[in-house]
């Protein structure tokens, strides 16, 4: 990878930020309420849309082993953009509804994205720490919107105590990281006699990120979370944090498993690279996979099983969201025959999934944000009966990004569950694969129930609505591309995939 | 280009559809019947001038294996003249529909154009994963229908028929995973060739997979279990295509990919197959014979023809393969005419119990006599395209099972004409039951059922556009497992229909030349 300069690099990140400041920077001149929440939104949305241009058109490169982007990081960027944008337009729906008093909800949302950008193009484990607290603390705020509702501020107490631990715990992590292989970058080899140090180190620093993404045994705050905040702002919890999460997740691993196999000596790894595990390594990584596959198959099942019984609309989304994670887990097992010989292993699936999964679910909970009603109080599956008919469009798009999670083709979840599962399978995970699918199906029945309940009950009078044009416009986009991404697979971590044989060479 | 263009064209349907005007069902439907119309018009070359085509594109490489995806496509003779059953079937079904879903024909639209653009792709489709993708994906807008305009317990009947069908398709995906990254390719020719490679074990798991996705689809005993209820809450222009189309994918899945990629399993559990089978085709009937309302009763006479054609298939001998295509065709027709006069009734007085009618070709003599002759044509009388197909698969089960079997079976051809008379007896003669009259059908409904039912009968007359283009594509499929089966017949002592000896060793029909890399 080149090196890049400072400003190109960091764009599209200022651009976000800009816009925060923007947003902030206008709000006291806008007097009334309701105009706030038809400009606000508006002035977020235009600097979002510029900085997923500026994103597009920069050069790939890293910045001192700090930072770095390439194809993969690229494309996640974009899903963490295009989600915020999405958000962005549920958010003004809900305070515009709800008469909100303020316009710095848009604010905090677009500073969160811009903590989730700097997560995804770290390669720095203080880096990394640096983009989570950004994009968590605005998202402790978000959480804890509705100052007056006590589930609100349960929700938000156990999301702020808990982050704020397992903050810590990440924190440690890497500290102890960086004690035994004296660097902070992703992947430093470890100096003599210190593996036992640095296996508590990545232990504790991986601890953390999975409280991040939400994987059983560190999921007992997202149903509380989600249910407590806005639904607008669960959608951008369960999508931009995701892709933050499992981005930072995935690198690590990845880079650990470079760094144990001596493929990628020095420089910065592209999230899309190919690693060749060699035996010892696979020997070392052996404990973690196992521990991998079993955190994603108790997630999976976990999760669904629980979700089956909600009638909460977003409780159900947030077990599902359990569920999801555990599928995304599936990505970072090794092979199986890793020990016998020298495999390959590539996290291809994973950024695809992540980020098919990223627009559904933003736009799948702006949705439900539209037709849940004031303070999201229909949001009960009684609740939400009928509005499909009442309010066909959102009633459409809902049906998409709820086909998506169901992983029903052709939409991205589809091929995004295909990629995953297929190469759990082609790692020789064979049943694990048919449990996960299983789940899949136990899945496909909750949300089925969902869409169910909003097409074929009685016609009612649609739940009060605001202001409808940013949404409609960006759903619309988010289904589109729902369907479309499925075109082009490859071309998310293309890298990695065109040279099966010969393992990318990572920096120069 | 035509393959890729019959399934754009559906899509660009649906979408014209879609953002047609909502409330005027009347134009809308008009508008639909007018595209569909030109879509089977766009298919009709693959039958008569334009055989043996095929296109290929590449897709994507799947992660971790060296495998590329292809969007491939081909049509023979058998998807070729399924194509011409689920095109044909497409305007019939939006004229039968209008009485049902009235001001929301723009939704019913919508959805029966992508129906029809995911069939057609399944059929086309000649990799494992593009034919996954239709498969599994024309489950969305079937329960778009069933929910929209279903009747009163449509939400259970959704639930199983979603449930049942999902559960029996995970497998075969689990499997397509499997062959992808064992071989290094989902295309079709490539995996027949190369499954041999695979240890004999696996092989076996992998038949039953893909053998469970179909046999649900089809449906066959004992995975039968959401047939009648989801047919009975569909509304019955919506049965036309699920009935009529759409169970055919899953024989044609049995034809296309179960026989000639698993060949030697395919023979070694031919048997099972053969009495699950005649379970479905004997039962079957014996079970319609009890029903009391009349959607159930077709449901159930679904599944006993489907069962002879299911036991035909198995018994892989060529003349009963050549039957199976021709009775695909066949029951598609028949059934289809079936459920939609069945529907005019329903929409008429909201009932189709069998009871609930008495002597209405006094009352209704059009439809009297449309239902009488549909009755006929799915009772396999001579001279329709019903006989020649049930014929020839029974001659099939002579050849290869002695008497014993084609007598099971044929019992299961004279319970048929049972129960349709029962049907035919209780709701066109004897006593009327209510005093509200009914009237006989408009001109637009009866133009919906003439067609079918002229189709049988000169199909039924003049099989030969059938038998000579589905039916040796047929025989060839099951080549390879007529051959494990019988290790003894050498190509020249198989017993076969004149015109249509099967290839020496496995044919695969696809004509692409591409393989994997």
């Amino acid at each position: 990878m080149i090196n890049a300069s400072l400003f190109s690099l960091f764009a599209p990140v200022i651009v976000v930020l800009v816009g925060g400041l923007a947003v902030l920077g206008s709000e006291p001149f806008i007097l009334q309420h309701r105009s706030k929440h038809a400009w606000l939104p508006w002035i977020a949305a235009v600097f979002l849309v510029l900085a997923g241009l500026t994103q597009a058109l920069i050069p790939f490169g890293q910045l001192h082993g700090i930072f770095a982007l390439d194809n993969a990081r690229l494309w996640l960027c974009e899903a963490i953009i295009g989600a915020t944008l999405i958000s962005i337009g549920g958010l003004q729906q809900s305070l515009d509804r709800d008469d909100y008093a303020g316009g710095e909800p848009y604010a905090l949302m677009l500073f969160s994205a811009a903590g989730a950008l700097l997560m995804v193009m770290a390669a720095d484990t203080l880096a990394l720490f640096v983009g989570l607290e950004i994009a968590s603390l605005s998202i402790y705020a978000l959480v804890g919107l509705r100052r007056s509702r006590s589930e609100s501020n349960e929700g938000l107490f156990k999301y702020f105590v808990m982050g704020a631990v397992f903050s810590a715990i990440f924190l440690y992590g890497a500290a102890l990281t960086y004690g035994a292989t004296g660097a902070t970058h992703y992947g430093a080899e470890v100096l003599a006699g210190r593996d036992k140090l640095f296996l508590l180190g990545q232990v504790l620093m991986f601890i953390g990120l999975l409280f991040k993404v939400g994987v059983v045994p560190f999921h007992f705050w997202s149903p509380d979370a989600y249910t407590g905040a806005p639904a607008a702002i669960t959608g951008f919890m369960g999508s931009v944090i995701k892709v933050g999460g499992f981005a930072a997740l995935g690198a690590i691993w990845l880079n650990t498993a470079a760094m144990l196999s001596h493929s990628h000596p020095g420089g910065v790894l592209p999230l899309d690279a190919e690693v060749t595990i060699t035996d010892k390594a696979a020997i070392l990584l052996q404990p973690a996979t196992l521990i991998f596959l079993v955190l994603a198959v108790v997630s999976v099942v976990l999760g669904n099983l629980s979700a089956l019984r909600q009638t909460s609309a977003r409780r159900m989304v947030a077990f599902s969201s359990v569920a999801h994670a555990g599928y995304m887990l599936f990505a970072l097992p090794l092979a199986i025959g890793a020990t016998t010989g020298t495999t390959h292993f590539q996290l291809g699936s994973l950024w695809f999934y992540l980020v098919g999964y990223a627009v559904a679910t933003a736009g799948a909970l702006t949705a439900i944000a539209v037709m849940s009603g004031k303070d999201d109080q229909g949001d009960q599956l009684h609740g939400l009966a009928g509005q499909g008919r009442a309010q066909p469009f959102h009633g459409l798009m809902l049906t998409v990004f709820i086909a998506s999670f169901a992983g029903v083709p052709p939409t991205v979840g589809f091929l995004g569950k295909f990629l995953v599962f297929g190469d759990l399978v082609a790692k020789g995970y064979i049943p694990v694969a048919i449990l996960a699918m299983l789940m899949a199906v136990v899945g496909a029945a909750y949300y089925f129930k969902l869409l169910v309940t909003i097409w074929s009950a009685a016609n009612k009078d649609a739940a009060p609505a605001g202001a409808q044009t940013l949404t409609r416009w960006t759903l619309a986009l988010a289904a589109i591309a729902v369907v479309v991404l499925i075109a082009w697979p490859n071309v998310i971590t293309h890298a990695g995939v065109a040279t099966v044989a010969a393992a990318t060479p990572a920096a120069k | 280009m035509l393959l890729p263009l019959l399934i754009a064209a559906p899509l660009l349907a649906a979408l014209i559809a879609f953002f047609a005007s909502g409330k005027d069902g009347e134009a809308n439907g008009r508008l639909g019947l007018f595209l569909s119309l030109a879509i089977a018009a766009l298919g009709l070359p693959l039958v008569t001038c334009m055989t043996d085509l095929s296109w290929s594109v590449p897709w994507f490489t799947l992660w971790g294996t060296p495998a590329d995806v292809r969007v491939s496509l081909a049509s023979d003779g058998l998807s070729a003249w399924l194509i011409q059953l689920v095109t044909w079937l497409t305007p019939v079904a939006i004229l039968g529909a209008r009485g049902a879903v009235k001001e929301r024909m723009r939704d019913f639209l919508a959805a029966v154009f992508i129906m029809q653009a995911l069939m057609i792709g399944a059929l086309l489709a000649r990799d494992l994963v593009v034919f996954y993708i239709c498969y599994e994906g024309m489950l969305v807008p079937m329960l778009a229908i069933i929910c929209l305009f279903g009747g009163d317990d449509r939400r259970t009947s959704a639930m199983w028929f979603f449930l049942y069908t999902m559960l029996g398709s995970v497998m075969m995906l689990v499997g397509i995973w499997y062959l992808a990254a064992k071989l290094g390719t989902t295309d079709l020719s490539a995996v027949i060739a190369g499954v041999q490679r695979l240890p004999a074990d696996v092989q076996g798991w992998l038949f039953i997979a893909f053998a469970l996705a179909f046999a649900v689809k089809v449906p066959l005993v004992p995975l039968h279990g959401w047939q009648a209820r989801t047919y009975a809450e569909t509304p019955g222009a919506g049965v036309v295509l699920l009935a009529g189309a759409m169970a055919k994918i899953g024989v044609y899945g049995f034809l296309r990919f179960v026989l000639p990629i698993f060949p030697a399993q395919s023979s070694e559990h031919a048997t099972v197959f053969i009495v699950l089978g005649l379970i479905a085709t004997v039962g079957g009937a014996l079970v319609a014979m009890a029903q009391d309302d009349a959607k159930r009763m077709m449901a159930y006479s679904s599944l006993s023809h489907l069962g002879l054609v299911m036991v035909g298939i198995f018994t892989f001998t060529p003349v009963a393969l050549n039957g199976a295509a021709v009775q695909m065709v066949a029951h598609g027709l028949s059934i289809s005419a079936l459920f939609l006069l069945i529907s005019y009734i329903e929409n008429r007085s909201k009932t189709f119990g069998l009871d609930d009618f008495g002597g209405l070709i006094t009352q209704t003599p059009v439809l009297g006599f449309l239902f009488i002759v549909s009755a006929l044509a799915s009772a396999a009388l001579p001279g329709t395209m019903n006989f020649i197909g049930e014929f020839q698969i029974l001659l099939g089960l002579y050849q290869s099972g002695g008497v014993w079997l084609a007598g099971i079976a044929g019992i299961s051809v004279i319970l048929g004409v049972v129960y349709l008379l029962i049907l035919i007896q209780k709701w066109f003669f004897g006593k009327a039951r209510t005093s509200e009259t009914m009237t006989d059908l408009s001109a637009g409904e009866a133009l919906a059922v003439v067609p079918l039912l002229i189709a049988s009968f000169v199909l039924g007359f003049y099989p030969a556009p059938v038998s000579s283009q589905a039916g040796p594509v047929a025989e060839r499929l099951g080549a390879s497992a007529y051959l494990q089966a019988h290790p003894a017949a050498s190509n020249a002592s198989v017993p076969t229909m004149p015109e249509a000896a099967p290839a020496p060793h496995p044919a695969p029909t696809v004509p692409t030349a591409h393989t994997a890399p």
